[in-house]
C-alpha cells in the first residue's frame, strides 16, 4: 500500500489547514451525534488530532474529505459508547441549543431535531449527503459499506424524516 | 439547492463555529504531544520501560477495592455464581451498590433488551457471604436453560443468545410487547440523574468528573493500568489472552468531589464471544486503590 510520508512542520501545517477548511463542519457533525456542545469540541478536536497523527495513512488518491469523517463518525460512536454517555440523559431542549443567527421560515429545530433523532447508521447517511454533500460513492468508502448499503441507508433514512417532517422536506 | 438538512443545521448551529480559541487548543494538544515525544532519549525510554515493566508486573499482582468496589465484585461473582452470568451478560445491568447495617445490597437494573423479560438482580453481602436473587427465580428452570426466547424470562442462555442475534431478539421482543402492552414504554426501575453537565465534565456512576493533568503524586500511567487489568480480569474471569486485543484510553481526573483523591480512568473495548464489551475502571490517581469498575455490552455489530 502507497502511503504518503509527511514531515512534521509539513503535518502540523496540513492540520491547520484541516481545521480552518472542515473545523465548523466537524463540530457541528459531531453536535449532532453527541448533542454537547463541550464534548462536540472536543469531538472535533479528537477528530483533527487523529488525522495528525495518521497522516501517513492517507493514500495520495483517497478522498481527503471521506477519510476526515470516517475518523469523526468513528470517534462520535467511541464517546457515544462511553459509561456516562450511556447513563446520562441527552436529550437536547431545543430551547437549549444556540440562538439562530438570521429569522428562517423553515422550522429548523424541527429539522435538526428529526435528523439528531435517527438512528446512527441513517443519521451518518443523511449528514454525510445532506450536510457534507457526498455522492454514493464517498459515503460508501466513508462507512466501508457497499454503495448499494449506502443508497438503501439513505433511502430508509428519507422515508423517516419524510414522514416527521410532512409538507416541506426535500426529496431528491 | 434547497436543502432543508444543510440550512437547518447551518443556521442553527451557526454559533458552533471553528475559531481561534479552537485552533490554539488544538495546536497545544499537538505541541505538548510532540515535545514529549522529542524529550525522551531512546536509551533513557529502554530503561525506563524495563522499569515500568517491572513496576508494572509487581502492580498487577498488589491491587485493593473500596468498599463499594468490593461489594460489586463480591456481588458479580455472586451472580456468576448463581445464574451463570457472563461478562457481556452482565454488561446489560447497571449495579448500584447501597451500604446497610453491617453490609452492602447490590442491585443490577436491566438496562439493555427488555427489561419486562430480563429482570433485575439483587445481591444481599454480608462479610464474606453473598446471596443473590432474580425477579424470575420462580420462571420454568428447563425453558431458561433451553435458551427459548419465547421464554418469559430471559436468564443466561437466552441474554447470551440475543447478543448474538440481534434479529432474532428484536422479534422477540416485539412479540412480547404486543403481549404485554403494559410493559411498552414503562420507565426502568432505575432512573440516571438528570443532569446539566458543564463544559469540561463528564459523567461516571454518581460521580461528576473533569478531566486534568497528572501531578506528581499521581501513580505512573503503565502501573496503573496494570492495576485496571489486573481487577477486571479477577472481576470478570478474563485472562490477558481475553485482553491483548482490548483498545485502551485512559484519563486523569483533577476534580471529582472533596471526598476523593482524583482518579484514573481506564476503558477496555474489546470482544468477547462475539460481543463488544465496554469496561471501564476508575481508580484513586494516588493510591490506585479500584474505586468502580463498569461494563457495557456494546451489541454486536
Amino acid at each position: 500500500m502507497d502511503f504518503v510520508a509527511v514531515p512534521d512542520n509539513v503535518r502540523q501545517q496540513a492540520l491547520e489547514r484541516l481545521a480552518r477548511e472542515y473545523g465548523s463542519a466537524l463540530l457541528r457533525m459531531c453536535y449532532v451525534y453527541l448533542k454537547d456542545t463541550g464534548l462536540a469540541e472536543d469531538a472535533a478536536q479528537d477528530t483533527l488530532l487523529k488525522a495528525y497523527s495518521s497522516l501517513h495513512t492517507l493514500r495520495e488518491k483517497q478522498s481527503e474529505k471521506t477519510w476526515l469523517m470516517r475518523i469523526a463518525i468513528n470517534t462520535c460512536r467511541d464517546y457515544l459508547r462511553t459509561p456516562w454517555m450511556r447513563r446520562v440523559d441527552r436529550r437536547v431542549d431545543m430551547d437549549t441549543l444556540p440562538e439562530e443567527t438570521q429569522s428562517d421560515p423553515l422550522p429548523d429545530s424541527q429539522v435538526l431535531d428529526a435528523v439528531m433523532a435517527l438512528p446512527p447508521k441513517y443519521k451518518d447517511a443523511v449528514l454525510l449527503r445532506y450536510y457534507q454533500d457526498m455522492k454514493h460513492k464517498d459515503i460508501a468508502d466513508t462507512l466501508g459499506i457497499s454503495m448499494d448499503a449506502a443508497k438503501t441507508r439513505l433511502k430508509r433514512a428519507n422515508e423517516k424524516l419524510r414522514r416527521k417532517l410532512e409538507g416541506w422536506y426535500y426529496d431528491e | 439547492m434547497n436543502n432543508p438538512i444543510k440550512n437547518a443545521m447551518d443556521t442553527k448551529l451557526a454559533s458552533l463555529a471553528w475559531d481561534e480559541r479552537h485552533s490554539r487548543r488544538l495546536l497545544r494538544a499537538v505541541q505538548e504531544g510532540t515535545k514529549m515525544k522529542k524529550k525522551l532519549p531512546l536509551s533513557l525510554a529502554i530503561a525506563l520501560g524495563m522499569v515500568l515493566i517491572a513496576a508494572a508486573a509487581y502492580a498487577a499482582l498488589t491491587f485493593t477495592r473500596a468498599p463499594q468496589a468490593d461489594a460489586a465484585y463480591k456481588a458479580r461473582q455472586a451472580l456468576m455464581e448463581t445464574y451463570g452470568l457472563s461478562p457481556a451478560t452482565l454488561g446489560l445491568f447497571y449495579p448500584v451498590e447501597e451500604k446497610t447495617d453491617g453490609g452492602w445490597v447490590v442491585t443490577f437494573y436491566g438496562e439493555g433488551l427488555a427489561n419486562g423479560l430480563i429482570g433485575d438482580y439483587t445481591v444481599r453481602i454480608q462479610g464474606e457471604e453473598a446471596a443473590a436473587t432474580w425477579t424470575h427465580d420462580s420462571a420454568d428452570k428447563a425453558l431458561l436453560d433451553s435458551g427459548s426466547l419465547a421464554s418469559p424470562a430471559w436468564g443466561q442462555q437466552q441474554m447470551k443468545k440475543a447478543l448474538l442475534e440481534p434479529e432474532a431478539a428484536n422479534q422477540a421482543i416485539a412479540r412480547y410487547y404486543e403481549e404485554h402492552p403494559e410493559e411498552r414504554g414503562k420507565p426502568p426501575a432505575f432512573q440516571p440523574p438528570q443532569i446539566t453537565l458543564k463544559e469540561e465534565e463528564s459523567y461516571w456512576n454518581g460521580l461528576i468528573i473533569q478531566e486534568g493533568q497528572p501531578d506528581k503524586k499521581a501513580l505512573p500511567m503503565e502501573e496503573a493500568q496494570a492495576k485496571a487489568e489486573a481487577a477486571i480480569m479477577e472481576e470478570f474471569a478474563l485472562t490477558k489472552e481475553d485482553l491483548q486485543d482490548a483498545l485502551v484510553e485512559h484519563s486523569y481526573h483533577a476534580v471529582v468531589s472533596k471526598a476523593h483523591n482524583p482518579l484514573r480512568g481506564f476503558r477496555f473495548f474489546f470482544e468477547k464471544v462475539g460481543v463488544n464489551l465496554d469496561i471501564g475502571v476508575m481508580m484513586d490517581a494516588y493510591t490506585g486503590e479500584i474505586y468502580t469498575i463498569g461494563i457495557l455490552t456494546g451489541g454486536n455489530e
